[in-house]
Order: structure tokens, then C-alpha cells, then sequence
């Protein structure tokens, strides 16, 4: 089902266009209409990083800022994904300002930030798993039982994660982690070939 | 996305966190928010706080601006205040403490100065923090100057002052030299400056420059001589690229071989070592072939911005079988890394040998 790809590639060049009619007409309403659009996201990626409310609220000025000045010199292909990588360089920064950085954590980012695969991971699992890729389900049937139950239950049976984790007997973060657990695994898998 | 629709998903957000929603509702927003790794963390980060709480820094957000515009105006007022009566004390208080100029009424409103209107743009822009009074160009240069290429001698024309503060928009057209044909994916760079495009499918490009920055640019594509060359603001022009070497090209270079720069062309996931390890597991030699032989195929391919490969060209090929085993393979392989130009994932083009040794493969 291609319906959740072409959402996303429709948001994305709907961006393009606004952000280039604000470069033609330099309309600051547009820009900050765009950056709206985001800014639940923004905040909530900085609170994530940084633990800290006030920090978040800066970084998200911040982020508007330096969207303000990219903008104006060259054009974003994909605004989502820019802000996304923009938000957790300046959280790293911050945190790095104040020592508070896990070493780890900046590494894996340094490896992620370049990778379009993870952030695409979660779109194309849903789509292979709704087109019942023959592959695909073949390697979801190797998974271990829990994490087979929770991509069934959430997948298969369409039921929110509260009610996984009542039937699973566990936390409710422990079966988003899971199930995320299990898009990153399963994200070698996907067939390019079929695509096409 | 419009404004209702907005605060439409804030809402469905809050809703969720407060836990609001029908099962069903609740459902849908989890599978949307786990197709992308940004909402994930975004959920992430709002489930660490109480909702009320994320409500309330989404509301300093959104009336961040107008709080943030009329403080600037209170602020600007004030100052245009304070200017304008210094000018006054300037103007009249040598003639009041002149003689001569003593009158008999007051001087109240004798010269009237309207409050200016203030700078729509530059001062009253709507932030999130405390305005920066600052135009929107990234940089400007202090002392143009106008010098002269060595390798050229093409003399770099001087930024006007007054177009400083724009952003000018440079258009051209690569071909080559003899053939005329336009050449797609060179990569055209400003001189000494990081900034860089790539040629589209019909030779054309388009680079948009701070107004402070000297429209000189520098054309690079393999098998041909590195051009350097200036553009006018008004005028698209055409730049001829001449090959490397007069007549035939120089074969087109394996990625196997040679070191590339990693950071601006397609790679595979795991490198390329790992690329050339999977290839030689997974290749298998066609079986309906007499006397085998070592054999080699030339393709060529696009990778997407998402690090698909798309659009195969076989260019050199023994025959279908092996056609049709390497694109197999390929195409099933390790996902790739795109090019990237000022860390913004492009489409880029791979060109590789694969070899087929007989006894090889599963």
C-alpha cells in the first residue's frame, strides 16, 4: 500500500513549493506557516534530547533562526528531514556545551544523520508488511515470540499499544521499543526490486 | 497543511498524551508517529513531561511571536522617542537661550516631525526569540576587491554594494565541446566557496548567491578538463567542457578501484569491501553457458536521495543471463548511502564492474 509513502512525498514537495514562493517573495508569514507546520515536532525532539523545557523552547528559536538563514541561500529538497537534523546537531551541541553528551549516543547519531534508511525504516515496514511481501513475512516468522506477538497485535490486529502491553503484561514503552526494535532489524531486509 | 488542520493534529497530540482518544484514534496516531523516526522522538520527548505541561510550552511557542513583536515595538518606539527628542533639544535650545528668538508663545509645536513609520521588514519580522536586527544575507563582504585567476586569467568581477543585501539567482548550461550534447550531474561549485549543484538532465543548472558572493564558478564531470567560468546575473550561458583527452574518452573508472571522496558520492551500506564481498557470495554464473569464462558487466545506476538504486544501464554485458544476474543481485543487495552536496542527499550515479568467475556463487 503505497498510500503513507505518497502522503509523505505529497507533504514534501508541498514544503518545496512553499519554500520556494517565500524565496521569491521573501513572505516571512509563509516561512513561519511552514515552520508551524513543525514545530510540535521541533519541541518535542529537543525535550527528548535535552530533558530540560526551557532548553527545548530556545532550541526551537534556534532552529527557526537557521531555518531563516538557510533558506534564503539555497533550497531545503526535504524540510522534515532538514529540521530533523538540524534540531539534534544544535541539542548535541548544547549538550556538549554544558558535557552532558553520551559518547555513544553521538556516535550512533554521527552514523544516523547520514542515513536516509532510518529515517524512512518505519514507512517501509508498514508498506511491506500491508503488501504481505512474501520475504518479508517469511523473516518476521524467524523473530522471537515477543517481539512476532507485539508486531502482530500492532501491525496485524491494528490495536494501540496500551492495549499490548495489557495483553503482553508489560510497559507500554517497553513495547514501543520493541516494535521499533524490530523495524530496525527487519530494515536489511527490504527489497528495492519490488518497487519498482 | 492550513491552520485548522494544524491545530487540528495539535489537538489529536494532546489527546493523546492526556489519553483521550478512542482505541481506534489512538491506534492510527501510533502507526503514523512510528513511520518516522522524527515523530518517534518527538513522542518520545512530549511523553517525558505531563501534557499539560507540553500544552503549555506549545502556547509560549505560538504566542512567542506576537509577545515577541510587540515588546520589539515598545522598544523601537521608545528609541525613535528619545532620537527625535534629542533633535528637537537640538534645534531649539540655542534659540531659546538667544534673545533675539524669545517670543511670546510657548514653543510647543513649532516644528511638527511625524513619528516615522516603522521598518516593516527588518525590525518588526515575527521571531521565537528576541529579534536580531540583522538582514537575511549570510554574509557580506567588507572590502570587495577584483583579482585575477592564475589558471584563467578570467578577472573576477566586483559585488556591487547595493546588491549586497539580495540573493541573485545564476542560471547555465553545460555541454561538451565537441559534441555539443549537454552533460548531466557535473558538479558545478562556487570558487572558493563550499557551495555546489549539479547539472540536470538537459545541461542546465541554477545556483542562487548571496549578492556580496563573485559569480565565479568552477565545472567538474569525470573524463573531462576541470572549466572555470563567470556568470552574469541577467544571461543563461552556455560552457563548453572539453574531454580530457582529444578523441576517445578514458574508460569510466570502477568504484573497486581508487579512492573516492566517501562523502559526496553513492555507497554502499558497509562500504565497499563489504559491496565487493557480497557480490562475489551472492553472484551466481549462468548455468546454460558453454565454456565458461571469466566475464565482466558494466552497469550503471542512479541512487535516490532514500539510497534506492533505480534506473539500471547495462552498458557492456556477454549476455542476458549475466544482465539479468547482476541486476538480481544488485538490486537485492545493501541498501546505499546517497551523494550528498552541503549535506543534502542528492541523486547521484554509480558506475560499476561486476565480475563473473565461473565455479562461483550458490
Amino acid at each position: 500500500m503505497k498510500s503513507t509513502t505518497t502522503q509523505i512525498e505529497f507533504d514534501r514537495q508541498l514544503d518545496k513549493l512553499k519554500i520556494r514562493e517565500f524565496r521569491k517573495t521573501g513572505d516571512l508569514n509563509l516561512l513561519k506557516s511552514l515552520f508551524s507546520k513543525y514545530v510540535h515536532l521541533v519541541y518535542g525532539l529537543s525535550l527528548n534530547c535535552l530533558d530540560d523545557r526551557s532548553k527545548a523552547i530556545e532550541t526551537v528559536s534556534l532552529v527557526y533562526e537557521k531555518l531563516r538563514e538557510t533558506v534564503v541561500v539555497q533550497e531545503i529538497e526535504n524540510l522534515k528531514a532538514w529540521l530533523y537534523v538540524k534540531t539534534k546537531d544544535l541539542c548535541f551541541e548544547e549538550l556538549k556545551a554544558a558535557g552532558n553528551v553520551d559518547s555513544l549516543a553521538w556516535k550512533q547519531w554521527q552514523i544516523d544523520r547520514t542515513s536516509t534508511k532510518a529515517s524512512y525504516s518505519g514507512t517501509l515496514f508498514l508498506e511491506r508488511f500491508q503488501n504481505r511481501n512474501r520475504a518479508f513475512m517469511k523473516a518476521l516468522d524467524t523473530l522471537p515470540i515477543t517481539e512476532k506477538t507485539c508486531v502482530d497485535w500492532f501491525y496485524g490486529k491494528e490495536k494501540p499499544m496500551s492495549e499490548i502491553a495489557k495483553l503482553m503484561d508489560m510497559e507500554e514503552c517497553d513495547v514501543r521499543a520493541l516494535l521499533r526494535k524490530v523495524q530496525k532489524d527487519m530494515s536489511t531486509l527490504y527489497l528495492s526490486n519490488d518497487e519498482r | 497543511m492550513n491552520d485548522k488542520e494544524l491545530q487540528n493534529e495539535i489537538k489529536i497530540l494532546l489527546d493523546y498524551l492526556s489519553d483521550n482518544l478512542t482505541s481506534r484514534d489512538r491506534y492510527l496516531f501510533e502507526r503514523k508517529v512510528e513511520c518516522d523516526a522524527f515523530d518517534q522522538e518527538a513522542i518520545d520527548g512530549c511523553l517525558k513531561i505531563s501534557p499539560s505541561e507540553v500544552k503549555q510550552d506549545l502556547n509560549t511557542l505560538r504566542r512567542g511571536a506576537s509577545c515577541v513583536r510587540s515588546k520589539c515595538f515598545l522598544w523601537v518606539s521608545l528609541a525613535i522617542f528619545i532620537v527625535v527628542f534629542i533633535v528637537m533639544a537640538c534645534l531649539f535650545f540655542p534659540k531659546l537661550q538667544s534673545p533675539k528668538h524669545v517670543s511670546s508663545s510657548p514653543i510647543k509645536s513649532a516644528v511638527q516631525v511625524p513619528a516615522p513609520e516603522p521598518k516593516a521588514d527588518s525590525v518588526l519580522k515575527e521571531t521565537f526569540q528576541e529579534p536580531v536586527v540583522t538582514d537575511t544575507v549570510v554574509s557580506v563582504e567588507e572590502s570587495p576587491k577584483v583579482e585575477e585567476q592564475v589558471s584563467t586569467g578570467v578577472k573576477i568581477p566586483v559585488p556591487s554594494p547595493e546588491k549586497y543585501n539580495e540573493v541573485i539567482n545564476y542560471k547555465g548550461r553545460i555541454v561538451d565541446a565537441e559534441s555539443k550534447k549537454p552533460i548531466q550531474w557535473a558538479e558545478v561549485s562556487v570558487h572558493d566557496s563550499d557551495r555546489k549543484t549539479i547539472t540536470k538532465g538537459d545541461g542546465t543548472f541554477s545556483i542562487d548567491l548571496a549578492g556580496s558572493t563573485t559569480p565565479c564558478f568552477i565545472v567538474k564531470f569525470r573524463n573531462y578538463m576541470d572549466t572555470e567560468f563567470v556568470l552574469s546575473e541577467s544571461n543563461s550561458e552556455t560552457i563548453l567542457m572539453k574531454p580530457k583527452s582529444e578523441g576517445s574518452a578514458e574508460p569510466i573508472e570502477s568504484i573497486f578501484a581508487g579512492k573516492k571522496n566517501l562523502a559526496s558520492e553513492p555507497q554502499p551500506e558497509g562500504g565497499m569491501a563489504k559491496f565487493k564481498k557480497y557480490l562475489a557470495a551472492n553472484l551466481v554464473y549462468p548455468q546454460d553457458v558453454t565454456n565458461p569464462t571469466e566475464q565482466t558487466v558494466e552497469v550503471n545506476f542512479l541512487v535516490k536521495p532514500t539510497g534506492q538504486p533505480i534506473n539500471f544501464e547495462v552498458t557492456s554485458s556477454p549476455g542476458r543471463a549475466f544482465t539479468t544476474e547482476t541486476m538480481r543481485v544488485i538490486s537485492r543487495g545493501p541498501w546505499w548511502y546517497p551523494a550528498k552536496i552541503d549535506g543534502n542527499a542528492v541523486m547521484g550515479d554509480v558506475s560499476l564492474t561486476v565480475v563473473f568467475k565461473p565455479h562461483a556463487g550458490k
